[in-house]
């Protein structure tokens, strides 16, 4: 698969697993616009390899968690500017529940945030997502459990996580 | 609140997603700029030959890292003893005289005398990284803070463990010094002995061979210093914020193939390359069935670049509305100085 052909297939998904991340449509344009610069400059290994959509993937990760990017971009939100964020997600005002869910996914800390939507939208294992992040699965559970419990997910809902 | 509803929330946030069209646009004339980098291999020789209208030296540009890499400069006998050019230095205003075991400083950034203070310093120990931040302060970083003293330091303290940013120090001067701590596990601990080490510095320096030379009046603002990489191999380079746009110099080694437009620059071969708006985005943009027609935003970055010999690549490239005059101009007149002291980076 040449790079043009990736960025096609691909590029949608890519972008939506980065709107997840970040809850920021703007920031996963940029998160991804900038990993996929860097993965044309060594599209070849990466498309020899068994995944080249993982590694893809990984790389929007990476890029995500870096505190050296997020130093450089973190502004501050107001209550205001996440309502105004749950609000332009769902356009649905009924749906108060789920703007409340919205509103705190968007105000975990990142890799908590990173843990919730591997798990949850991306569909990984603990063991996967600990090899995503280079931690231990143990660190994952933590995340993941401290990050329900600040999304007031019960605890007998989730009990597949444990 | 169950499983389902959780999936349900990231779904909509990610239904949010822009329309993968004009990301693609942009992506593919970022590439296209990026392709255009590759190849090109000057012969290190030439780099010896001196700048055409302006005073400033290539020969006097020690940034030829050869392999294996050499730290000192090799400097051509048959340069002209002009005075040597000076490329940037700040000193940097805080230390920590304690680290953990294994990690070892590989970056430091200043904004330059004249604009707020910004500067930021990171060790590395394999993937795990720690940062010192020195930046203005806002109350809005402040908020839901424990405040302690640590050094005898106001401090604040964050009780989210999943928070990188664990310590903020009062630097002073209404200055916060903040320390992140990359890894998870006992940030906390870990910061609050960082913080305990923090004392001032004055002596160390984000220091780079780059300096800005001239620029049209238009484009002025906040010019950051950046330094990073290991003592044999290293990237250094310069950006300016403006309101204009951004525009970078840089200074690194890489092995790439430029396709721009052959020119002279610094009286050597090297390429030009002109972005602007993007206008025209092909068949990456999917025609809207309904409202207001697709448009491609955006601005393709301009570029010259010029290789120093051992593949180090000297660019400047902007965001900023520049005419090609303008950017041949700007990459002519920069200043190239002695390489700068790398001897804190680790092997």
């Amino acid at each position: 698969m040449t790079f043009e052909e990736f960025v096609v297939a691909r590029l949608g998904a890519l972008l939506r697993y980065a709107t997840a991340l970040t809850c920021d449509p703007h920031q996963a344009d940029d998160i991804v616009g900038e990993v996929m610069v860097r993965a044309n400059g060594r599209w070849r290994r990466i498309a020899a390899m068994e995944q080249p959509e993982a590694y893809v993937k990984r790389m929007v990760l990476n890029e995500f968690l870096s505190v050296r990017r997020r130093w450089a971009r973190v502004v501050p939100m107001s209550h205001e500017q996440l309502d105004d964020r749950a609000g332009g997600v769902d356009p649905y005002p009924e749906h108060h529940d789920r703007d409340d869910l919205i509103r705190r996914v968007a105000t975990l800390p990142p890799r908590q945030r990173a843990v919730i939507v591997l798990r949850y939208f991306e569909g990984h294992t603990h063991d996967e997502i600990a090899d995503l992040l280079g931690c231990r699965a143990s660190t994952v559970r933590a995340h993941a459990s401290t990050a329900l419990a600040r999304l007031r997910v019960e605890a007998t809902t989730v009990g597949e996580i444990r | 609140m169950n499983d389902n509803m959780l999936r349900d929330a990231l779904t909509t946030i990610a239904d949010r997603a822009h329309d993968p069209g004009p990301v693609a646009a942009r992506i593919t004339a970022r590439t296209r700029v990026h392709r255009q980098r590759r190849g090109l291999l000057v012969a290190a020789a030439a780099v010896a030959g001196t700048t055409a209208g302006t005073a400033v030296l290539l020969g006097r540009t020690p940034r030829v890292v050869s392999d294996p890499p050499s730290v000192s400069p090799p400097v051509s006998p048959s340069i002209s003893p002009l005075p040597a050019p000076t490329g940037t230095r700040v000193p940097l205003l805080f230390r920590a005289a304690w680290m953990p075991t294994g990690y070892a400083e590989t970056a430091r950034d200043a904004t330059l005398p004249g604009a707020p203070v910004r500067q930021a310093r990171s060790w590395q120990r394999g993937d795990d990284v720690i940062h010192l931040f020195l930046h203005p302060r806002t109350e809005e970083e402040l908020a839901g803070r424990t405040t302690s003293t640590i050094g005898g330091r106001r401090a604040w303290l964050t009780d989210n463990p999943g928070q990188p940013l664990q310590v903020h120090l009062d630097a002073a001067e209404g200055m916060l010094l903040g320390i992140a701590i990359d890894k998870a596990g006992d940030r906390a601990r870990t910061a609050q002995r960082i913080a305990a080490s923090i004392e001032p510095d004055g002596v160390s320096e984000c220091a780079v061979s780059l300096a800005l030379g001239w620029l049209p009046d238009r484009l002025t603002g906040t010019v950051t210093a950046s330094l990073n990489g290991t003592r044999t191999d290293w990237s250094e380079s310069l950006i300016l914020e403006s309101g204009q746009g951004r525009l970078d110099v840089s200074l690194a080694r890489e092995v790439s193939t430029p396709k721009g437009e052959p020119a002279t620059l610094r009286g050597v071969p090297g390429t030009v390359f002109m972005g602007g708006e993007i206008k025209d985005c092909g068949d990456a943009v999917v025609p809207p069935t309904d409202g207001p027609p697709a448009t491609c935003r955006g601005r393709v970055a301009s570029s010259a670049r010029i290789e120093l010999g051992g593949s180090r690549i000297l660019r400047v490239t902007t965001w900023a509305e520049v005419t090609r005059d303008e950017l041949i101009r700007i990459m002519n007149e920069l200043v190239v100085g002695p390489e700068p002291d790398v001897s804190w980076l680790p092997r």
